[in-house]
C-alpha cells in the first residue's frame, strides 16, 4: 500500500489500517518519547495520545501528507510540551522526578550502563529540541530530510542544528569524569 | 581551494557528514584542508569519537521492549472524545466507572468555584443593597451588573452539569452496546489481524 493509498484509508476512518499503524508504530514511537522525556509511564501514555490525535485530525489532513513525519511530529510535540511544563514545575519548585529513569540504561548488556547514563544525562541538559534531533537520528535512524519533515524545517537547517546539538553533547558530555566515559 | 584550505576550517556540520559518509558539494576542497590543518583533524578525531557515544541510542531504541497498546482503547477514547485516560486492558464497565468518577470530580472542581463566586456576589449584593437604601444609583447599577454575571456562571455550570451527563448517559449505552467495541467498531482482533 503506498503512503497515498494509506493515508486515505486512514482518513476513510479504516479500523483495519489504524490498527495495523499502531502496531507498526507503537515500539518504536513509544522508545523515542521514552528516551526524549525520559520516564516510561509519560512515553506510553504520549504515545497513546498520539495515536488518539492521529485518528481524530488525519480526516483534516491532505492525500499527499508524510504520514510518518507527520505522526512524529505529533509525538513530538507533545515531547516537548511536557519537558516545557516539566521545566516549569522544576521552576516553581514543585518536586519533579528524575529526567530518565533507569529502565533505559538496564536494558541493554551490562558495561554500557553508565555511558547509556551518561549519554541520557548529556542529552537531557540539551535543548529539548535538539535532544529531539539527536533521538530521532540516532535512535530511530531518520535522516536529515525526514528530521526536516518532522520539524517543518529544511534539511539544511537540520543539517546545522544537529551540528550544533552534537558540539554542545560533546561539551557536556566531556564535563563527566573520564573515567565514566566509554 | 588553496585559499579555502589555509583560512577556513572545517564546520562541525561538514565534519559529521563526513563521519557518516554523506555527499557534500565541497567534498575535496574539504578533504583537502582536514589534511593540511592539524586543529581540523584533532576536531574530527574528538567528534568521531562523539558521534561513536551517541551510537549508544541505536542500540538503547534496539533494547526497548514496552507493553503493546490496545488499538480498541485508543479508537474508543479518540471517537468518543474521553479525556481520561486509562492504560490497560479494557473493561467497559470499570472503563464506565473511571470515566463518571472522572466527570463528577471535574463537576465538583466547577462547583466549588461557582459557589464560590455565588457567595462573594451575594456578599456584594447584600452590601449593595444597603448603599442603595442610602441612595447611591451608581452602585446599584453595579449591583445589577453583578448578579447579572453570577446568573451568567451559574447558567454555564448547569450546563456543564447538564453535558456531563449526556456524555455519560451516551457513553453508558455505547459501552454496554459494546461490550462491543469490537462488534460496533469492527475493530476486534479478527480485523486487526
Amino acid at each position: 500500500m503506498t503512503n497515498i493509498q494509506l493515508v486515505e484509508r486512514l482518513r476513510a476512518g479504516d479500523p483495519q489500517v489504524f490498527c495495523a499503524l499502531i502496531e507498526q508504530l507503537q515500539h518504536p514511537l513509544t522508545g523515542y518519547l521514552h528516551r526524549l522525556v525520559g520516564d516510561r509511564e509519560v512515553a506510553l501514555d504520549l504515545a497513546q495520545e498520539t495515536f488518539i490525535q492521529v485518528y481524530r485530525k488525519i480526516g483534516k489532513t491532505t492525500g499527499d501528507l508524510p504520514l510518518n513525519a507527520w505522526i512524529y511530529r505529533i509525538a513530538t510535540n507533545y515531547g516537548l510540551h511536557y519537558l516545557k511544563s516539566r521545566r516549569l514545575k522544576q521552576c516553581v519548585g514543585f518536586n519533579v522526578p528524575e529526567l530518565f529513569d533507569k529502565s533505559l540504561a538496564v536494558a541493554g548488556p551490562e558495561e554500557q550502563v553508565e555511558t547509556r547514563i551518561l549519554v541520557q544525562q548529556a542529552l537531557g541538559s540539551l535543548k529539548p529540541v535538539d535532544a529531539a534531533i539527536l533521538q530521532l537520528h540516532y535512535g530511530n535512524g531518520f535522516t536529515y530530510e525526514e528530521i526536516g519533515q518532522v520539524l517543518e524545517v529544511s534539511s539544511e537547517a537540520v543539517r546545522k542544528r544537529m551540528a550544533r546539538g552534537v558540539e554542545k553533547f560533546r561539551k557536556v558530555y566531556g564535563k563527566v569524569p573520564s573515567s565514566k566515559k566509554m | 581551494m588553496a585559499e579555502y584550505s589555509k583560512k577556513l576550517h572545517t564546520t562541525y556540520g561538514d565534519m559529521i557528514a563526513i563521519i557518516q559518509g554523506q555527499h557534500l558539494e565541497d567534498s575535496p576542497t574539504i578533504q583537502q584542508h582536514l589534511c593540511d590543518c592539524p586543529q581540523c583533524q584533532q576536531r574530527l578525531f574528538e567528534l568521531s569519537q562523539t558521534n561513536r557515544t551517541l551510537d549508544v541510542i541505536g542500540q538503547m531504541a534496539r533494547d526497548q521492549r514496552y507493553p503493546e497498546l490496545s488499538p480498541e482503547r485508543v479508537l474508543v477514547y479518540a471517537r468518543h472524545g474521553i479525556q481520561k485516560k486509562i492504560r490497560g486492558n479494557i473493561d467497559p464497565d470499570s472503563l464506565l466507572n473511571q470515566y463518571i468518577a472522572y466527570e463528577i470530580k471535574k463537576i465538583k472542581r466547577s462547583s466549588f468555584f461557582a459557589a464560590s463566586f455565588a457567595s462573594l456576589s451575594l456578599l456584594i449584593i447584600v452590601v449593595g443593597i444597603l448603599i442603595i437604601l442610602i441612595g447611591n444609583t451608581l452602585l446599584g447599577l453595579t449591583i445589577s451588573a453583578t448578579v447579572g454575571i453570577t446568573g451568567i456562571f451559574l447558567f454555564m455550570f448547569l450546563n456543564k452539569v447538564r453535558k456531563a451527563y449526556k456524555q455519560i448517559d451516551k457513553l453508558s449505552k455505547e459501552l454496554q452496546e459494546e461490550k462491543v467495541v469490537s462488534r460496533n467498531l469492527s475493530i476486534d482482533n479478527e480485523a486487526c489481524e
